[in-house]
């Protein structure tokens, strides 16, 4: 177990690879979720498709 | 820590004026900019309802075309919805969320400034439809067809804007869902979250699934209207029945989009007012996740007159009623956290429990709503109006209020006057039970919606109503001159706590706030978190 300070110490020494990591984790995040979004919007339109127009 | 932030602080003050707003990737800056876009499109939509309520002053028609009064009930509706409710409950996201989970910025910040900016267009588009010949669309906020397709070409343009709010609202909650999963400083394990993250995390999820959703409704309309396919033309084999399941399917998510993050904001303001950590604090994630899913399963409830099986009916009855419970369950936790606390009264508390007792009221109504039978008494009439303008104004836009008046001193480093603010709210919280709470008698004795004229029969509570609507504006005005006041004039400087009890990681910031918020990740220490299974 780390004292305080020593926490402090370490959250700066890692704090620019560490946000990188961080920040590249959150684009894979965000890639992921306008997939996800996409695909309900795709699944609207087929769902039209197949209730709505005459067949 | 707060002289490095102080440091960077000044770093960042040698952009221009116009790169600092325009250009901003700084995330308490978009976050001002979408407050200040929504407090403008608050006096908008307002002004419009500001004519409603005239034009139903007194029976007859006295001030407009009944076309033009079918425009601006519309209109008033989706400035609202998508210009005021959901960019304000953003752009607090945008302040708040880095601040309270110890990161330097949102994850994203180019795509902030996109979301952002992308707004202003798409209303530029939806209020210029006004000067269009035809006028603007006229079939209501939910836009059914085959009515909003008699309209003029401006059915296209509130098309587009839709379209538009809708990729802004998506690219949002894309940012927040990537800034809560991936920025959290060490040791800030997702349950240990102040509330209002919770509740914004949830909301983005129900963003995502459903605005594609509505985007896809209106996009069928735009083909319907422009390039010969019948999604809805009944006359060629089309069903308009399915846009209204389409829309709701939409559509009741929506309504939980504009209240989840005022449970959020809630449960940040009574803890520290009651002086007590909020009570179940996991009953109220749990809670705000259970409405989120049942949200999903409810959305026939507005549709109970169209001629849905018995069966439907009864299932969406009850599935309705049963949401009653989780959203008793925070009530129930919220009341209970201020059991015995030591209170004190503050202009964001008196906002707070404003919000509970109107909320509930609007709740109660809901539930009636939900009853098939009771329902197709008040369907179409103003019963609806009374009960979603005491969730959307008593609930989500007090809410907002609140916000303001609770982290104003943390973002502007001011304090601003008690007296002002508690007169707003004391004059807030009469004039919109005389607005709406008769609105609930014309319900009843069945005035419909949405026309301008009405039987004389129903003149004296309209003239009621419009008295309170008229007097809830004019202390609107009270709320624009405390802003104004307190961010460019006060000399009353804020502490960093601000409020004495306020727990959690933006009290630990200077106020102002610096301009990068956390730089170096916070160490966690749990006693001085608002929330969790922390006992202070
Ligand atoms: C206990 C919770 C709730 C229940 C049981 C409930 C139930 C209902 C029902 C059954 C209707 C349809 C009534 C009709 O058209 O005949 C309705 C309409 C509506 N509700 Fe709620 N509601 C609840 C909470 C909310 C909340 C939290 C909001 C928004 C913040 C909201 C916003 C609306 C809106 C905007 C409409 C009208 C939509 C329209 O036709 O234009 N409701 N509600
Ligand atoms: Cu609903």
């Amino acid at each position: 177990m780390l004292r305080t300070d020593e926490k402090i110490e370490l959250n700066e020494k890692t704090v620019p690879d560490e946000l990188a990591r961080r920040k590249a984790g959150a684009r894979r995040t965000a890639w992921i979720i306008a997939a996800i979004a996409a695909a309900f919007f795709i699944a609207s339109l087929v769902q039209g498709h197949l209730v709505g127009i005459p067949h | 820590m707060s002289s490095t932030a102080q440091a960077i602080h000044h770093e960042d003050h040698h952009q221009g004026w116009f790169e600092r707003w325009f250009m901003s990737t700084n995330h308490k800056d978009i976050g001002t900019l979408y407050l200040s876009f929504s407090f403008l499109m608050l006096f908008v939509g307002g002004s419009l309802a500001m004519l409603i309520r005239a034009e139903l002053f007194e029976p007859g028609m006295q001030l407009m075309q009944p076309y033009f009064f079918n425009e601006i009930s519309g209109m008033h509706g989706l400035i609202m919805i998508f210009g005021v409710i959901m960019p304000s409950f953003v752009g607090l996201a945008n302040w708040m969320i880095p601040m309270q989970i110890g990161a330097p910025d949102m994850a994203l910040p180019r795509l902030n400034n996109l979301s952002f900016w992308i707004l202003p267009f798409a209303f530029i588009l939806l209020l210029s439809t006004f000067f269009m010949p035809g006028g603007a669309p006229a079939a209501g906020w939910t836009m059914y067809p085959p009515l909003v397709l008699q309209g003029g070409e401006s059915v296209a343009f509130m098309i587009f804007a839709i379209h538009l709010m809708g990729i802004s609202s998506i690219l949002g909650s894309i940012n927040i869902i990537a800034t809560i999963l991936n920025l959290r400083a060490p040791g800030l394990d997702l349950l240990k979250m102040p509330m209002f993250c919770w509740s914004w995390l949830i909301t983005s999820f129900l963003v995502i699934a459903v605005m594609p959703v509505l985007a896809g409704a209106v996009t069928m309309m735009l083909f319907d209207r422009f390039f010969g396919t019948n999604f809805f033309n009944a006359a060629a084999g089309g069903d308009p029945v399915m846009y209204q399941h389409v829309f709701w399917f939409f559509g009741h998510p929506e309504v939980y989009i504009m209240i989840l993050p005022a449970f959020g904001i809630i449960s940040e303001i009574v803890p520290t007012f009651a002086r007590k950590p909020l009570f179940g604090y996991k009953a109220m994630v749990y809670a705000i996740a259970c409405i989120a899913f049942l949200s999903f399963i409810v959305w026939s409830h507005h549709m109970f007159t169209v001629g849905i099986p018995l069966g439907g009916e009864v299932f969406f009855m009850y599935a309705t009623m049963l949401i009653a419970v989780p959203t008793g369950v925070k009530i129930f936790n919220w009341v209970t956290t201020m059991w015995k606390g030591s209170m004190s009264f503050e202009v964001p508390m008196l906002w707070a429990i404003g919000f509970i007792v109107l909320f509930s009221i609007g709740g109660f109504s809901g539930v009636m709503m939900a009853l098939v039978p009771a329902d197709f008494q008040y369907y179409g009439t103003y019963f609806i109006v009374a009960h979603f303008h005491y969730v959307l104004v008593g609930g989500a836009l007090f809410s907002i209020i609140g916000a303001v008046y609770y982290w104003l001193p943390k973002w502007s480093g001011h304090m601003y006057s008690s007296f002002w603010g508690k007169l707003h709210f004391w004059s807030s919280v009469i004039s919109v039970n005389v607005l709406f709470f008769p609105q609930q008698f014309l319900g009843f004795a069945g005035m419909p919606r949405r026309i301008p004229d009405y039987n004389v029969a129903f003149a004296d509570w309209n003239m009621v109503s419009s008295i309170g609507g008229f007097w809830f504006g004019a202390t609107q005005l009270i709320f624009v001159g405390v802003v104004i006041h307190t961010v460019f004039f006060s000399k009353d400087k804020a502490t960093s706590r601000v409020w004495e009890h306020a727990h959690g990681l933006e009290w630990t910031l200077p106020s102002p706030a610096p301009h990068h918020s956390f730089t170096v990740p916070p160490v966690i220490d749990d006693s001085q978190l608002a929330h969790g299974d922390v006992s202070h």
